[in-house]
């Protein structure tokens, strides 16, 4: 079984090393075969000559490069790294700017396994929450109460209007596909920013795809940056209202 | 079986209770002797009651939501140091010299 990591990156120089050695790490120890696709946006940064460096390191098996002539969207990186370059039967998409820890990707190819047997609870998605309010390893880091507010907000509203049974974090970006699911589920999503990654969860519930949370602790390290200004939010709720109204 | 989008949930279950309320007006009304000021007021407002007691739940919702949302302060320190470490190690394998020269 060969994992394929989709690592979008723009200007990521000095985080994308860091990531592909701990994903290295992490797949060696658990046995796993893996290649990681890096998606680069024509970053003015040189991450490209890094993801250069790490493939001549790792070799071409380990380390795929997509060069993009500039910020082409999200989505279109997930997809150009799904359907040109990925080999894999399995999909792992996540941050490359370390707000994901790779440790959590053996738990999530277990959960998937032990549903293997299993033909009426198959899971075709596991996603990482952090928001599994119960669970102690699942939760933030770097986020002030601003950021925890709207966050939650926008969370309570999507679960009120949308009801995704089981899916306690729509918009997050840290998840294991079967590569069926996401190859029948990516070119349908049109909505960008946050509302993305909601997209991907609903059409999946709709279509039948059976998605399970495992906690996850999200480390915002843009101390001071905001990620989350009025266009991310207006963007977010345009994409709300589009999937109550078609989903 | 018919697969309902998420508006026409919300419209369905939108005609049932203004449904009920029109028919509990209707009762009020008909009653023989002329209702209470009281009952006038818990039935005629209804809908309000019912949007400001749905505002309750969502800001309780959330309220609760960033209460319980855990703060894991200590990972980051954590990751630092890992990131630290990593560093050494690929200098000690030429492939941060190999980019940065």
């Amino acid at each position: 079984m060969l994992y394929s990591v989709i690592l979008p990156t723009y200007n990521e120089r000095e985080n994308l090393p860091i990531i592909v050695f701990m994903l290295d790490q992490v797949f060696a120890k658990h046995n796993l075969q893996y290649e990681i696709v890096i998606v680069d946006d024509n970053s003015p940064d040189g991450t490209l000559q890094v993801a250069q460096t790490l493939q001549k390191h790792y070799g071409k098996e380990k380390i795929a490069i997509l060069s993009r002539p500039g910020k082409l969207g999200l989505g279109s990186a997930y997809l150009e790294g799904l359907q040109k370059v990925s080999k894999g039967q399995r999909i792992i998409i996540m941050d490359a700017d370390l707000s994901h820890h790779p440790k959590y990707i053996p738990q999530m190819i277990r959960i998937m396994d032990a549903s293997s047997s299993n033909h009426n609870k198959k899971v075709d998605i596991v996603s990482g929450s952090r928001y599994l309010l119960q669970s102690p390893e699942s939760g933030v880091c770097g986020w002030d109460l601003k950021r925890k507010i709207t966050s939650r907000g926008a969370n309570v509203l999507a679960q009120f209007l949308l009801n995704p049974r089981g899916c306690t974090d729509l918009t997050g970006s840290f998840r294991l596909y079967e590569r069926h699911a996401l190859e029948k589920i990516l070119p349908r999503v049109q909505c960008t920013g946050y509302a993305f990654q909601m997209e991907i969860l609903v059409l999946a519930q709709r279509e039948g795809y059976c998605i399970q949370d495992v906690p996850i602790v999200f480390i915002d390290r843009m101390y001071g940056e905001s990620k989350l200004g009025p266009r991310e939010i207006v963007l977010y709720l345009k994409g709300l209202l589009h999937l109550f109204f078609h989903t | 079986m018919v697969v309902l989008l998420r508006w026409q949930i919300f419209s369905i279950y939108g005609v049932a209770l203004l449904s009920i309320w029109l028919a509990a007006r209707q009762a009020l009304l008909s009653q023989s002797d002329p209702p209470q000021f009281a009952a006038r007021i818990a039935v005629d407002l209804a809908p309000l009651w019912g949007v400001v007691l749905l505002g309750i739940y969502g800001i309780g919702s959330v309220a609760y939501g960033v209460i319980a949302l855990r703060d894991h302060k200590e990972v980051s320190g954590v990751l630092e140091q890992e990131v630290a470490e990593v560093k050494k190690e690929l200098q000690r394998l030429g492939i941060l010299d190999a980019y940065q020269k």
